[in-house]
């Protein structure tokens, strides 16, 4: 009785840790998967969707998967309107592992992810986005016993003004 | 009239994103290993008041002889 009690655990996000890196600023839209699993108490990232142009990242998903070996699909965030003009990469890590590390670097002006690099608890790594130009890196501090469960983030939204003309003679 | 030039400004059209901010919500194993710790704990604390109280002893004796 005393042993069911106490190792009960807490379902949803109760007790997780938040850390963020970057700014939300200007028109930018947030995001973040944790109500995806405010009624699960188990579950690891198995991968990430990356959406990518020359200047870097320009959206991200995540993959989930439960303690059961269900996959949970995290949000799509990256802009539809671009999706056209960018190229997406796929990293799926192998069965049994999940994500332990993360970090990238931003771009020289320090508002843009440049590259993402993904670490996992079997120590192999995958590196996404532009990993040669220079950039200001930032990394996770993860310890030991920790691992990342959520995503979240911003995506800024870029514009173009929009203009017609017409000549009716 | 001559050529009717229109031009509306300021319509804005949205065209692509890029990623400012990576967050993380992180989870602690450490929290869980401390519970089970706990858990452990209050099991050998059972089993000692067990096996300290008559009450019990005779409860469990009688138990076994059914």
């Amino acid at each position: 009785m005393i042993n069911s009690q106490i190792s009960q655990t807490v379902p949803g996000i109760a007790g997780l840790r938040k850390e963020e890196r970057g700014k939300a600023i200007g028109n930018v839209q947030l995001f973040t998967d944790q109500d995806l699993f405010k009624d699960r108490t188990d579950w690891k990232v198995i991968g990430f969707t990356v959406w990518l142009n020359s200047n870097g990242v320009a959206g991200i998903k995540a993959l989930y998967q439960d303690a059961q070996g269900g996959d949970i699909e995290g949000k799509k965030n990256v802009s539809s309107a671009g999706l056209a003009d960018y190229h997406s990469q796929d990293v799926r890590f192998n069965s049994g592992d999940f994500l332990k590390e993360l970090s990238g670097t931003f771009d020289k002006t320090e508002t843009f992810v440049q590259s993402l690099s993904f670490v996992t608890s079997h120590g192999e790594t995958h590196k996404v986005g532009d990993t040669t130009s220079p950039g200001k890196p930032f990394k996770f501090d993860i310890n030991e016993y920790e691992f990342p469960a959520v995503i979240f983030g911003a995506l800024e939204i870029e514009y173009s003004n929009f203009r017609y003309h017409y000549d009716p003679f | 009239m001559g050529n009717l030039l229109g031009e509306r400004d300021g319509e804005k059209q949205e065209t692509g994103s890029r990623l400012t901010k990576i967050g993380l919500l992180i989870k602690s194993d450490a929290v869980e290993e401390r519970i089970e710790l706990n858990a452990d704990q209050g099991r050998s604390n059972a089993q000692k008041t067990l096996t300290k109280s008559p009450d019990i002893r005779l409860s469990a004796a009688l138990t076994a002889l059914k």
